[in-house]
């Protein structure tokens, strides 16, 4: 990511209420062009970015080893992002599922195999989105950024934060090996939470009541 | 017993008695003689022989599925439970009327969908038959099983799974062996629950608690077990009515076992 580009991500004012630093997409007090394991990215605002190269611009920002968002210099371990791309929406998405600025591609090395990674996205506020989104093996979408899966969605000033938990080598992982590296398919996306939204599926045994 | 159109006669006699007594001019006490009413016919069954799984006949789509039960809450009277392949639910209270007849009121709630219809429907049944026809013959239903017995928490012990909107969301829940329900979505939601098995009938009393970062909302109702047959696996269906004031609300999740 060219260091300038990173300087346009709109600040996060930090929490402590600190001096706003510019090019600090989590609020963390230093500019993320300084930090390897905090990436603020320009995507393009479409679902598909490959047929919409020029959509308006809006700011992702990826923090790896993340506690609320922030870089956890306690632990023993770090984390490094190696790279953040935009990608387009898969094709056969659900129709409930929304996901607005696409596939969230990114590689972070943990260093450890096995490990298991906390990170953080954020994003403008006012996108409409209910979690971070990816493919289980089972084949359906799973919202990471839950407490069912450790994860949590809160607002932080003007901004949307998204953690959630990825491990090396885990069902998550699309590389499918522990080796240190972690490699993420995802998607800041929306879908109805509550299974009152939608019709079930008939089972393969058939219909029973 | 008095046809209708003999009755028609007497009444129409008695009227006219009554006019000549009081135009007689006699200036006596005359009263008119008192008809007595027809006497109430006798129900030929009460609401609490219903009680069974009632289907719809093959090939009628979308199959319907009715289950009567003595009203869990302990009061007197019936509660139809009914889930049709198009996964509407409904739950009605069931009373009888006259020989044969049978009143069915209550609330239906579309799939997937928040708000709900009022039902009311008149049928009758015919136990010689195990036949029961509702919404003026609209629904006909067969009686397979009287679900006499007890629920049995063995059954419902294990790992199920279901899956919702075209595999867009799945669920993964634990029954454990006091019956509590634990386990998420993969929407992130959380779910607990309870199951409790009936002493009076085949089937277990079912409540949820789903809590998403959105909210957490209450349900309650009844579940129904059937043990794996071949290659398909045993199978949990649970019904239920969210707990709110306006019942806004219903799931039907049909489980199968892992």
């Amino acid at each position: 990511m060219p260091e300038l580009v990173e300087n346009f991500v709109p600040s996060l004012p930090p929490a402590s209420g600190g001096l706003v630093v510019t090019g600090d997409g989590n609020g963390d007090g230093m500019a993320d062009r300084l930090q390897t394991d905090v990436v603020s990215v320009p995507f393009r605002n479409t679902p598909q970015v490959s047929q919409h190269p020029y959509a308006p611009v809006v700011f992702v920002t990826l923090v790896a080893g993340s506690t609320q968002g922030k870089v956890d210099t306690t632990g023993s371990t770090s984390a490094a992002l190696a790279s953040v791309v935009q990608q387009d929406a898969p094709a056969n998405l659900p129709a409930a599922l929304d996901m607005p600025l696409g596939v969230i591609g990114f590689t972070a090395n943990v260093g450890t195999a096995r490990t298991e990674e906390t990170f953080s996205l954020y994003v403008g506020a006012g996108t409409s989105v209910n979690g971070y989104w990816v493919l289980g093996n089972a084949g359906v979408w799973v919202n990471l950024a839950s407490a069912a899966y450790g994860g949590a969605m809160v607002q932080e000033g003007d901004k949307l934060r998204l953690d959630f938990k990825l491990v090396d080598g885990g069902e998550f992982d699309t590389n499918n090996m522990a080796d240190g590296v972690i490699t993420a398919q995802g998607g800041l996306a929306h879908m109805p939470l509550s299974l009152v939204g939608y019709t079930p599926d008939m089972p393969v045994s058939g219909f029973w009541f | 017993m008095m046809n209708t159109s003999t009755f028609k006669g007497l009444m129409a006699m008695g009227a006219l008695s009554a006019l000549v007594a009081c135009g007689s001019g006699s200036g006596g006490s005359l009263e008119p003689t008192p008809i007595n009413p027809a006497p109430a016919p006798t129900p030929s069954f009460t609401a609490a022989q219903l009680q069974g799984r009632w289907v719809t006949a093959t090939g009628i789509e979308p199959q319907q599925v009715a289950l009567v039960l003595p009203t869990a809450s302990g009061s007197d009277g019936m509660t139809l439970w009914a889930l049709g392949t198009d996964f509407k639910v409904a739950r009605l209270s069931l009373g009888t009327t006259g020989v044969d007849g049978l009143t069915a009121q209550g609330k239906q709630w579309g799939a997937g969908q928040t708000g709900s219809q009022v039902l009311g429907y008149a049928g009758s049944a015919n136990l010689v038959q195990n036949t029961m026809m509702l919404n003026n013959g609209a629904l006909q239903l067969n009686r397979t099983d009287n679900l006499t017995g007890s629920g049995q928490l063995s059954d419902a012990v294990g790992v199920w799974a279901a899956r919702f909107g075209g595999s867009a969301v799945a669920v993964n829940w634990t029954v454990s062996a006091d019956g509590a329900i634990s386990g998420p979505s993969t929407t992130g939601c959380t779910y607990t629950g309870q199951l409790r098995p009936r002493t009076d009938v085949k089937v277990y009393q079912a409540s949820v608690v789903e809590t998403c970062s959105t909210g957490t909302k209450s349900f309650a109702g009844v579940a129904t077990h059937r043990a794996a047959a071949g290659s398909a696996p045993a199978a949990l269906t649970l019904v239920v009515v969210s707990t709110d004031a306006a019942e806004t609300s219903a799931l039907a999740v049909l489980l199968n076992k892992n």
